[in-house]
């Protein structure tokens, strides 16, 4: 329920420290607790927290930890694979993140090389890891994480799969993949078409 | 509201002791606020300071361009102030002069403590500042609009900057300067002041004139003092303009 008297505008003071945790919407300076957005005043008296809902919202899309990502492949470097970062949480982004995928978190399997997992142009669903100063790290070594599309190396036909490899019906390359569990069933858009 | 006389008057203060305008010293020009008042902006807001009739347009966090200004550990803060040609009294050029890009660039500088740009690397936020009719005191008034253009986006922020101008004339000083007050010549300073109520954090401070240090105290007391009045008229406005919507629904 949202009340009138429950209003606080942006820089409201909600209390101190001693009083309560400072929740979402609010953050703490010297002690004090503050309203970070214009919204309604909303107390957990169990949690002994404070927290405000905002009247109005900016969905703010970067990359946080434990996120779900899509990302195309740029290059491969000896070890780790550079990947550009072009939808989070269903939202595609107008500027692109940059993201490492080192070989070790490739796979549960090991791999050898970046090549046997991923090359140029694959588009691939990843989980952020962390970030570091510029970049994220990224991993895949989950069955529902790896390629989701993929062209062959070769002649640029889409790689179908046949058991636990990816095939090109055209030339028989070979095309060393990892790819996720639901690759050829892909249902999420991954190509921004507006 | 009486009408003044134009250009310079003889006597700044009436024999009363009250100003041309029938102010006391130390009070405000009549504060009106409105947010939300352009459509297409992420967030607006229009201050009617005394004839001041200032429009604030926020839009972002936003693709940088030129790119080669956006910070892969940051957002930025973009701030344009613009007169319009026809705001003063003699038509000024359209051309955004020396005193427009000064003033773009404190307005940002007072205005980027309150964000937490941290969270949008590779991002701006731009604000759009025009002013539709000047009467001394605009970029104080700029950044009472730009902060609540801010506000009215949806992003977070520490707390809203409150600009307020202060100023000697005759060698007392006053809250708030009106345009002709401001071309005052005879013992004549002004101190245009941007604060963040909550902790006092003062962010912008400019000083034209000479004062002695005691006379500066007294300045930055009363600045303080009248930003606490416009604070208040900020944080009603967005009262006004979110509860009268929940009101609307029920």
């Amino acid at each position: 329920m949202s009340q009138i008297k429950d209003f606080v505008a942006i820089g409201d003071l909600l209390g101190v420290v001693e009083e309560f945790i400072p929740g979402s919407g609010t953050y703490e300076a010297n002690g004090r607790i503050y309203a970070m957005f214009s919204g309604f005043k909303r107390i957990d008296r169990q949690r002994l927290e404070v927290s405000v809902q905002p009247v109005k919202k900016k969905e703010i899309i970067v990359p946080q930890v434990g996120d779900s990502v899509i990302a195309e492949v740029v290059f491969a470097r000896k070890q780790s694979a550079l990947l550009r970062i072009f939808k989070i949480r269903n939202h595609f982004l107008f500027d692109t993140y940059d993201g490492i995928l080192h070989v070790s978190n490739m796979s549960s399997n090991y791999l050898a090389n970046v090549d046997d997992g991923f090359k140029p142009t694959d588009i691939v669903r990843a989980k952020v890891m962390s970030k570091n100063e510029f970049e994220y790290e990224l991993t895949t070594k989950f069955p529902e994480y790896g390629v989701i599309y993929a062209e062959c190396s070769n002649c640029g036909t889409v790689l179908v799969r046949e058991g636990n490899d990816l095939k090109c019906n055209l030339c028989a390359y070979p095309n060393p993949r990892k790819f996720a569990k639901d690759y050829g069933h892909v249902r999420e858009r991954i190509e921004n078409l507006q | 509201m009486p009408l003044l006389p134009e250009g310079h008057p003889e006597k700044i203060f009436r024999e009363d002791g009250l100003r041309l305008d029938g102010r006391k010293p130390d009070d405000l020009r009549d504060l009106r606020i409105e947010i939300g008042v352009l459509k297409n902006a992420d967030g607006s807001a229009m201050v009617c300071h005394g004839k001041n009739r200032i429009i604030a347009g926020a839009y972002g966090p936003r693709e940088v361009h030129p790119r080669h200004l956006a910070q892969s550990d940051t957002g930025i803060l973009q701030v344009q102030y613009r007169m319009s040609t026809f705001s003063v009294g003699e038509r000024k050029s359209p051309v955004p002069g020396r005193r427009e890009k000064e003033i773009s660039m404190v307005i940002q500088h007072a205005l980027e403590p309150v964000l937490f740009l941290e969270q949008y690397p590779n991002s701006t936020i731009d604000i759009f500042i025009q002013v539709m009719t000047a009467d001394g005191g605009t970029r104080c008034a700029s950044i009472t609009a730009a902060a609540l253009a801010l506000a009215d986006m949806g992003i977070p922020m520490r707390d809203l900057v409150t600009g307020v101008a202060v100023g000697k004339v005759d060698n007392k000083p006053i809250l708030d300067l009106a345009d002709y007050e401001d071309k005052w010549e005879e013992g004549a300073a002004d101190m245009p002041v941007a604060v963040m109520m909550n902790e006092k954090k003062i962010t912008l401070l400019q000083l034209d004139g000479q004062v002695g240090i005691d006379e500066y105290e007294r300045m930055l007391d009363l600045a303080i003092k009248g930003a606490e009045g416009v604070y208040e008229a900020q944080k009603e406005a967005l009262r006004k303009k979110y509860t009268s919507e929940i009101v609307g629904g029920r």
